[in-house]
């Protein structure tokens, strides 16, 4: 079930209202039923994916807890670290590697081929086997106590706010919500609402618009030359953007709704000032994710120089991966490491610029420069991360400053279409400026009644007019 | 608004919503929202091929079409099919019931009994009702231009579907399918929100808005003319493109060969199985015959439909063409309502003079009849 579909319209008000209308006590199965039920209704046979993964972390994290001898626990540990990544390659990444590996068999005449397997990619199959393995982890590593409740740790699995797309939350945070009972509340369920309107906005109003132009020219990349491919690029950067923190913003509201908070995923990330803080800012709960289960692992910082910049790197290649089984994303991902790296290894140098340049005096100015700098590599990232295939990437890199051509206005329907997508950017950039400088929604509150509700009218009547309403997946989904 | 007020407003909505999840599945609950109702395998023929309903916006709608009549198939005038005299598979073109249907008017003009299924893979049917040989007849396999390949790609299945689900297992199979995960759920609460009596006003005036302002318009008829000849008109999604079901596909003489391999392989079953003979009818679609409207060029077509009927002539295998009658009187008459795929009276027409002369032809016994005496007046 997307989202942004009317399935979800209507399920979402009858789960709410059966929510509140039960007693406390029996909300956590009408959720795990609910829960079920969103992801059954893309394909009910997976299912059996997401049954697998609970049982065996739902033991493994039990297990791990009491088990004294250290070679047990390591067992239990593999066992769903097995159970969990195995699920994941085998459905995500075994026809990738079996068809690198077929290449390379050919290229030395070795008449053996990896059998390729058809199978769906079970919808958000990353977030939910990263979640539960961040549940045994912890409790290998931590000692975190497990949760006994069976049924509340399916609904820690399942989460239907959740589920498909994230945020990938952490035990800590999620689980012992599940014990709590919460009453009815006012002001929540309205900064809910109001969180899930601002998503589905930045899904069907800008996202789902900018992708029209993005898709025509990135799926003709041969096809277009300067401008096009600049503005396409620019465009899939605000389009990945809105549609991944939609999604967030939709799954944190409708959470919130219920009572629950699930950590915030996207922190204006086109306003930071450098790589580092672009990843602190973006898809926050996996950057955290392989933060702690990765990268500190591998020794994080805390080793010497060389080897703290094959940590960043490899931590970042493997978050490629993650995005999907194709070398693009891998490309992608080396990209964001390399930038990284290189920016730890010419921080001198660039401060001793600076200086001279005098650019430090300037503080407003230096930031503007900064955040110029970073979106311009990051926007050199989304080429791979767009592009069909490496070669279209290389194509438009290649194209991308050749200024002849049609005008970009000619790959809209009418110069209308153009101009509202210039002015969605330029509202969401205002209010992104807007929100780095104060707590916009505490200020909207405190704004007197009518002005409110006029503001949340005119939000959602957007969504319905300007709103391109026939469901188009989650970018994050095929993830 | 007050706490309280909140929560009512949640407990409404939610009651609103569990009817309308509860309406997609339970048929007299649909029905009772919808404006115009929905009446299975009768509706959905009818309307699905009327473009307008599929966008609402207002420019498109067209005025004093005719009204919709019982469909053939539902009369007690469709033979079964061991008793009937000739034999009519095909889609919705043969079962279009805004004018007397295509194997009605057949067996008008014939003065012969015809059968007809809405169905486009005979030899299973026939398998499937125990159809047994009852001496020489004719099967008319009418397809649509732009189905052809989904229907000829492959040899066609001659046994029958078997179900092996049974009992207890097979009801909750049909439970789960028909009641808990429907897969046409997004389409069915489409048609609530643009056909419901609460919403059918507002949702008409966002689409014409959105229109009229970006010229936003569904996929599922994205080609289209505001006016062209004092009316306006629709294309349905499948017909153009650069996939093999679209106008300016070029098919390889491979493509068209397999096509016409499993076409004599159906001709070939039929006649040794149940000694029927094939005659094959491909209906272009409304874009091959009128594309000039919005501007494409005859030479972009891929030439399908003359390459098909060649290679099936070349195979001896009977066939209906009336493509180049289209073509010649597209613009003389109105071959195809202009905000529906279908054909109009006058398409169906000339299909029909031309089915008579095909088996008039074929039918030696008929020879001595004066051919004349069967043609509907164009």
């Amino acid at each position: 079930m997307l989202f942004n579909s009317l399935e979800f319209i209507i399920f979402f008000p009858i789960v709410v209202a059966l929510y509140f209308a039960l007693n406390p006590k029996y909300r956590w199965i009408l959720l795990l039923i609910a829960s079920y039920y969103f992801y059954m209704c893309w394909n009910y046979k997976y299912i059996i994916l997401i049954a697998a993964s609970t049982i065996i972390d739902y033991i493994a994290g039990i297990c791990i807890y009491h088990t004294r001898k250290k070679y047990l626990k390591t067992l239990f540990l593999l066992t769903s670290l097995m159970t969990n990544l195995g699920l994941l390659f085998f459905f995500k990444y075994f026809n990738f590697f079996g068809d690198s590996f077929n290449y390379v068999f050919e290229k030395f005449n070795i008449f053996y081929r990896v059998p390729a397997y058809h199978f769906l990619l079970p919808v958000g199959i990353s977030f939910y086997t990263f979640q539960t393995l961040s549940y045994t982890i912890d409790i290998y590593k931590e000692g975190h106590k497990p949760e006994y409740h069976f049924g509340k740790f399916a609904l820690f699995v399942s989460f239907f706010p959740q589920l498909v797309a994230g945020p990938i939350e952490r035990s800590t945070n999620l689980l012992p919500q599940f014990h709590k009972n919460f009453t009815f509340d006012y002001n929540r369920i309205k900064s809910g609402i109001v969180q899930m309107c601002w998503g589905f906005f930045k899904k069907v109003v800008i996202a789902d618009r900018l992708a029209e132009y993005v898709n025509a020219v990135y799926n003709n990349a041969s096809d277009y030359q300067g401008l096009p491919l600049i503005i396409a690029t620019v465009f899939f950067a605000f389009q990945i953007y809105c549609d991944f923190s939609g999604y967030s913003d939709i799954a944190i509201g409708s959470a919130k709704i219920l009572g629950y908070d699930l950590m915030q995923n996207f922190r204006r990330p086109y306003l930071a000032v450098n790589i580092q803080d672009f990843w602190r800012r973006w898809h926050i709960s996996l950057s955290t994710w392989f933060r702690d289960y990765v990268y500190i692992p591998l020794g994080g910082s805390r080793v010497k120089k060389l080897r703290w910049h094959f940590n960043l790197f490899i931590t970042f290649l493997i978050s490629g991966l993650w995005h999907g089984a194709e070398w693009t994303f891998i490309i992608w991902g080396g990209l964001h490491g390399f930038f990284l790296v290189f920016a730890n290894i010419t921080k001198k140098i660039r401060e001793r610029i600076n200086k001279i340049l005098g650019l430090s005096g300037v503080p407003g100015l230096y930031k503007v420069w900064q955040i110029t700098i970073t979106f311009i590599l990051v926007l050199f990232g989304w080429i791979f991360f767009r592009a069909n295939n490496t070669a279209d990437a290389f194509l438009i890199i290649k194209n991308l400053l050749v200024f002849k051509g049609s005008s970009p206005v000619n790959l809209f329907r009418v110069p209308s279409d153009f101009t509202v997508s210039i002015a969605l950017l330029g509202l969401l950039i205002f209010i992104e400026i807007l929100e780095e400088r104060i707590r916009l929604y505490e200020k909207l509150t405190r704004l007197n009644r009518p002005v409110k509700w006029a503001i949340l009218t005119v939000l959602i009547l957007a969504i319905f007019i300007l709103g391109m309403w026939e469901a188009q997946d989650f970018l994050y989904f095929q993830f | 608004m007050s706490e309280k007020a909140l929560r009512w407003l949640i407990y409404i909505a939610g009651i609103v919503c569990l009817y309308t999840f509860l309406s997609i599945r339970i048929l007299p609950m649909f029905n009772g929202l919808l404006y115009e109702k929905y009446i299975p395998e009768y509706w959905e023929n009818t309307k699905w091929g009327e473009l307008y309903y599929f966008n609402m916006i207002r420019h498109f709608r067209e005025q004093n079409l005719p009204q919709y009549r019982v469909k053939y198939r539902f009369t007690t005038k469709n033979p079964e099919v061991g008793n009937a005299d000739i034999l009519a598979f095909g889609d919705s073109f043969l079962d279009f019931s805004r004018m007397t249907t295509f194997p009605e008017k057949l067996s008008d003009s014939l003065n012969e009994s015809v059968f007809y299924a809405r169905m486009d893979r005979p030899l299973q049917y026939l398998a499937e009702h125990n159809y047994s040989n009852s001496g020489k007849k004719y099967l008319i396999f009418e397809t649509a231009e732009r189905f052809l390949h989904d229907r000829f790609y492959e040899p066609q299945p001659s046994t029958p579907y078997l179900d092996t689900r049974t009992g207890i297992r097979k009801n909750l199979a049909s439970f789960r399918d028909d009641f808990i995960f429907l897969e046409n759920t997004e389409v069915l609460y489409s048609m609530l929100l643009s056909r419901s009596y609460f919403t059918t006003y507002i949702y008409s005036i966002i689409a014409t808005f959105k229109f009229d302002l970006f010229r936003q318009i569904t996929s599922q008829t994205p080609i289209y003319s505001l006016n062209y000849n004092g009316r306006p008109w629709l294309f349905g999604g499948l017909q153009f493109g650069d996939g093999p079901q679209g106008y300016s596909y070029r098919h390889t003489e491979a493509e068209i060969n397999n096509y016409c391999d499993n076409i004599e392989q159906l001709a070939s079953d039929l006649k040794e199985k149940y000694n029927l003979e094939l005659i094959f009818m491909i209906i272009p679609s409304k874009y091959t015959i009128y594309h000039n409207i919005i501007g494409t060029d005859d030479a972009d077509y891929g030439n399908f439909m003359p390459r098909m009927y060649a290679e099936l002539r070349k195979r001896n295998i009977p066939v209906i063409d009336f493509y180049d009658e289209f073509m010649t009187k597209r613009f003389d008459k109105l071959l195809y309502y202009s905000t529906d795929t279908h054909w109009t009276e006058e398409g169906l027409n000339i299909a029909l003079n031309k089915t008579i002369q095909v088996i008039d032809s074929l039918d030696n016994s008929n020879s001595h009849c004066d051919i004349d005496h069967y043609l509907v007046e164009q």
